[in-house]
């Protein structure tokens, strides 16, 4: 299996760019809320003056 | 042409309504004289709007990029919000939602001699997010864009000082005035500078400074929402003379600095297109 061109098609499509950036934004969005616990963070940030 | 007009005051209403009243509309903060800091606080506008503004009702994401900096703590939820956003709009939050935007475009309208901002000035605004939200943040420990934000300054610094109530819980002044300083003036002189720059050119802040704008910006070629400009296209520029970005649109489609407004598909020959 040629690697080297999978990662080439990969890099140079649009869409593979917009499908990774949305599905690993999903994922972080999702861990950041219910483990990492961040918008207790930004609440408290937030209504600092 | 009768669409294209609406679309014009659609993105007016959606600026004014969604952009600057709806996400600024705590008024009970006349009556408590504190800061909101109830669940929606917890949630980041996809646009610069400072939460520290009296009626702020949501968090301001690069305030919120810094606080994380400075924290040492990586920021999972901010990231997926960028990623999410962005693949999907791109900047069209700049267009159509931010109300630094639109104060720009208002100012712009003042009738003076205009000129254009050099392209290489574009590259700025990658250098204030890595230097000004990013790194010295995470070594200072300090906010140093909000410290220097003009769109803070007007929307949190000025009311802030001008109503300074009296706190109920400590009974004394929510600004001590002693407090009130060289950052603050430094920060009014920013803001005026800027204010003087959006009637010269063609919304400065979002091309040179907004490291939000920065973010937004490397998404605008992936994302959903696209442009496209169809076969035939006679360079006739009118897409060019509409673009609030002061953009060649025919000729860099979907560029960077491309805040999908839509202005420019007054012209026949260039569309918007939400093509997976």
């Amino acid at each position: 299996m040629n690697w080297c061109k999978i990662f080439k098609v990969l890099a140079t499509n649009r869409r593979a760019w917009f499908v990774a950036g949305l599905l690993i934004g999903i994922a972080l969005l999702l861990y950041g809320m219910v483990i990492a616990d961040d918008l207790a963070q930004i609440r408290l940030e937030g209504a600092e003056l | 042409m009768l669409n294209k007009i609406k679309l014009s005051i659609w993105r007016r209403l959606s600026q004014t309504g969604i952009g600057l009243f709806l996400t600024n509309s705590y008024f009970q903060v006349f009556t408590t004289r504190l800061i909101y800091d109830g669940p929606l606080k917890s949630l980041c506008v996809p646009f610069l709007n400072c939460h520290a503004c009296p009626m702020a009702i949501f968090s301001c994401p690069i305030g919120m990029l810094q606080q994380f900096m400075a924290l040492h703590q990586f920021p999972f939820f901010l990231l997926g919000f960028f990623l999410v956003v962005g693949a999907l709009v791109g900047r069209a939050t700049c267009g159509w939602l931010c109300p630094f935007g639109l104060i720009q475009d208002l100012l712009y309208k003042i009738r003076t001699p205009k000129y254009s901002i050099p392209k290489y000035l574009n590259y700025t605004k990658y250098v204030v997010l890595v230097v000004l939200v990013l790194i010295l943040p995470y070594f200072t420990y300090q906010h140093w864009f909000s410290r220097l934000c003009p769109f803070g300054a007007l929307l949190a610094g000025i009311p802030w000082v001008s109503w300074n109530p009296i706190d109920p819980d400590m009974e004394a002044a929510i600004i001590d005035s002693a407090s009130i300083g060289g950052p603050f003036y430094l920060k009014m002189t920013l803001l005026a500078l800027f204010l003087v720059w959006f009637v010269l050119a063609k919304r400065p802040f979002c091309r040179v400074i907004c490291p939000l704008g920065a973010i937004w910006a490397v998404f605008n070629r992936i994302s959903l929402l696209r442009l496209k400009v169809a076969p035939g296209c006679p360079e006739c520029d009118q897409c060019s003379t509409r673009c609030p970005m002061d953009l060649n649109v025919n000729r860099d489609v979907d560029s960077e600095n491309c805040i999908k407004c839509l202005e420019c598909t007054a012209c026949k020959h260039v569309h918007a297109s939400l093509k997976f």
